[in-house]
């Protein structure tokens, strides 16, 4: 029988299987929004959960693992939401995008040299609403018109948040002296 | 950034999944499906009254997983978590609401309770606003019961509860117990008005709502498959024909029947007895003033008033005994009552007769002089203290019975959850415009997610406006209709009945609904109630 169709059935082989295959991604995406270990841990255990006791409402339009990494980052933003009590992520996205309006566009880039760690590095240390939309967009995969959705922002708010978050990475590299 | 990072990362996309989550995760989440199976048997009980097998339900499960059982609960009552401020060891004690920590409870998608989690049925809107509970502790052996502010009672017998895996619990057992008696309550808490049970597509409009959870510790408790409590839930809705309807946690609404109605008799009672005020005292009166009565009575016959001989009286209606005082000294009386008022010898009231049946009476005052007028103020100060004590004592008792509620809804509870005592919103004539919602200036708002309530049937409907309902605004002109969306920083926009009025269905034009952003932020149902001015 296919992984789905165990899954419906509520075979617990079947939901070990699905989390040993999905739970590195599932957990780095949540990392990389919430920043915060054991609310990742929290956020994975949630949305695992949420996964297998809700899975008749999978539709099979996506995929399991697209669909549950809609879950993990719905969470993970509720999650970073929480964590930023005083400040919603929008609101904090506001106020980023006004402390980097005269931000400077980036030249030579070709000359750059990157590696991962440097980049995680960089990425761990941007402003949470630009994190979440260069996450969303560069690791997760997601377009514009499905980060608008999915934080509840225009699509124009997206592209505009994204670049800045370009801007404010490079900003971040240069400071580390990683280029 | 380049295309040249963008590249980079795509094609290392791999690399950067580096971390790798503790193993614990696997034993929570076994712990926690094991955990919803349990949940799941328990709400069906209270829907149905079913003899579900919760131990069994349980039991199929690895029971190895408990242990790791305690840090998914923890989670679910991270966000509720409040001291047992009351404790009730079988008797009633008086309750103490807390409410939700505001930093912890900033989430405003789930209610984050164990039943109701990640459901769609509760998502609370306002971040950090939500309607408190009120927490009580229950020897889980003796049982026993609780009296919530609104004058709702609570019975819980002895031996109701049983954790996750079926086991009867011993020890305290924590209640959470709200009520949602009006729309501001019903739109913080976020949970669903919409009925669909069978193909319905209806609107609530609710009698009272109220939402008991139970917990030991950190550890949700359950109760028992084949036992209840009594729930006797204030309403301020004295009609009788709403049904009862429990809230299941997958499929939302589930008729289960109609609550007994009943009158609050206490109120009734105590309302009418606290409107017996008493009199007030009358002070001295001191001599020469308008208004003296001249008594003169032959004391051989009434030697009864011999000890009043002497005394001098002051009518306490001057204008009523000035009216009348021709008739009184142009008659030989030939009866006289003097009859005390009031304890403290101040007041009086002379009742003259005559042989032709014609009565007269007056009610009079002495008028003391020297020692005695002193000494008649020392009393009467002494008298308005302790009328002024039993007149406050009155008003409190009225406070309190005012703020209960009219009548009660009884009902018995066989599973923990949300239980909602309802009809069908509805009315004529209603009112169809297609609409433009415009939210002007305010760039965090998507149109196409935002969620619009609108507010109707005496301030105890609300229907949700999801995107693809709001083409045409549907309305009962000649009630207080109200549309509210939630901004950001726990601002609303409101569109009130001022706005409703304006509206022209004749024009053929569309309803132009204009939100207008509230200037107090909204962290209550109280702030919600003064922003919306109701």
């Amino acid at each position: 029988m296919e992984l789905i169709a165990r899954l419906r059935s509520g075979d617990p082989g079947a939901q070990f299987e699905a989390y040993e295959a999905y739970k590195v991604a599932m957990y780095n995406t949540a990392l990389r929004i919430v920043q915060d270990v054991a609310e990742a841990e929290d956020v994975l255990q949630e949305s695992f959960l949420a996964a297998f006791t809700k899975i008749d409402r999978f539709s099979g339009e996506s995929t399991f693992g697209a669909w549950l990494k809609s879950i993990v980052i719905n969470k993970s933003i509720n999650a970073l939401n929480k964590l930023k009590a005083s400040l919603g992520l929008k609101e904090q996205m506001a106020h980023e995008a006004a402390a980097t309006a005269s931000a400077v566009a980036i030249d030579n880039e070709d000359t750059l040299v990157w590696n991962v760690n440097q980049i995680t590095k960089a990425v761990e240390q941007l402003p949470d609403g630009y994190r979440v939309v260069l996450s969303l967009y560069l690791f997760e995969g997601y377009d514009h018109r499905e980060i608008a959705e999915i934080l509840g922002i225009t699509e124009g708010g997206s592209k505009s948040q994204f670049n800045r978050a370009k801007s404010k990475l490079k900003d971040i590299l240069i400071a580390l002296s990683y280029v | 950034m380049s295309d040249n990072l963008e590249n980079f990362i795509r094609n290392n996309r791999d690399k950067f999944d580096s971390q790798v989550p503790n193993n614990q995760i696997w034993n929570n989440i076994q712990a926690g499906i094991a955990q919803q199976a349990a949940t799941t048997a328990a709400s069906t009980t209270a829907a149905t009254t079913a003899k579900s097998g919760l131990a069994k339900i349980a039991l199929g499960w690895k029971i190895a997983a408990v242990a790791a059982f305690t840090a998914i609960v923890a989670t679910g009552i991270y966000y509720v978590s409040q001291p047992a401020d009351s404790k009730l060891d079988g008797k009633t004690t008086e309750p103490v609401a807390t409410t939700t920590p505001p930093e912890t409870n900033t989430g405003g998608t789930s209610q984050a309770e164990y039943l109701y989690e990640a459901s769609a049925m509760v998502a609370p809107p306002i971040p950090g606003a939500n309607v408190p509970y009120l927490t009580f502790e229950i020897d889980a052996h003796k049982g026993g019961s609780f009296t919530a502010p609104s004058g709702s009672e609570i019975k819980i017998p002895a031996g109701l509860f049983v954790d996750a895996q079926g086991v009867p619990v011993s020890g305290d057992v924590q209640i959470r117990y709200r009520e949602f008696h009006d729309a501001e309550d019903v739109i913080l808490s976020g949970i669903t008005m919409q009925y669909g049970e069978n193909g319905a597509k209806e609107n609530f409009q609710t009698a009272g709502m109220m939402e008991i959870l139970g917990y030991q510790g950190e550890h949700a408790v359950y109760i028992a498959p084949g036992k209840s409590l009594n729930v006797k839930m204030a309403s301020f809705t004295p009609e009788d024909n709403y049904n009862l309807y429990f809230l299941d946690n997958k499929d939302g609404w589930k008729d289960i029947g109609k609550a007994k109605l009943s009158k609050n008799k206490e109120k009734e009672e105590g309302l009418l007895l606290v409107a017996a005020k008493p009199r007030p005292p009358v002070k001295s009166t001191s001599a020469e003033m308008d208004g003296e009565v001249m008594f003169n009575a032959n004391f051989d016959k009434f030697p009864e008033l011999k000890p009043f001989k002497g005394v001098r009286w002051m009518a306490e209606d001057k204008a009523a005994f000035k009216a009348q005082e021709d008739k009184l000294i142009s008659k030989v009386w030939s009866d006289v009552k003097l009859e005390e008022l009031d304890d403290e010898g101040l007041r009086y009231r002379i009742t003259l007769s005559h042989k032709s049946k014609v009565t007269m009476s007056i009610d009079v005052k002495p008028i003391l002089e020297g020692d005695d007028y002193a000494k008649g103020m020392e009393r009467f100060q002494e008298k308005m203290n302790k009328y002024n004590k039993i007149l406050k004592s009155k008003n409190v008792d009225a406070d309190r019975l005012v703020n209960q509620a009219d009548v009660y809804r009884t009902f018995t509870v066989s599973g923990f959850g949300i239980y909602n005592c309802d009809r069908f919103y509805g009315g004529s004539p209603v009112i169809t415009m297609r609409a433009d919602y415009n939210f002007s200036n305010d760039e965090y708002l998507d149109p196409k997610r935002t969620v619009i309530f609108h507010i109707a049937g005496d301030n105890r409907a609300v229907i949700t406006l999801m995107p693809g309902d709001r083409e045409f605004l549907k309305y009962i002109s000649k009630e207080d209709n109200y549309l509210v969306v939630v901004l950001p920083g726990n601002k609303i926009g409101v569109f009130g009945p001022d706005q409703f009025a304006k509206l022209n269905p004749d024009s053929g034009q569309n309803a132009q609904i204009n939100f207008k952003q509230s200037e107090q932020e909204v962290h209550d149902a109280m702030d919600l109630r003064k922003v919306l001015g109701v």
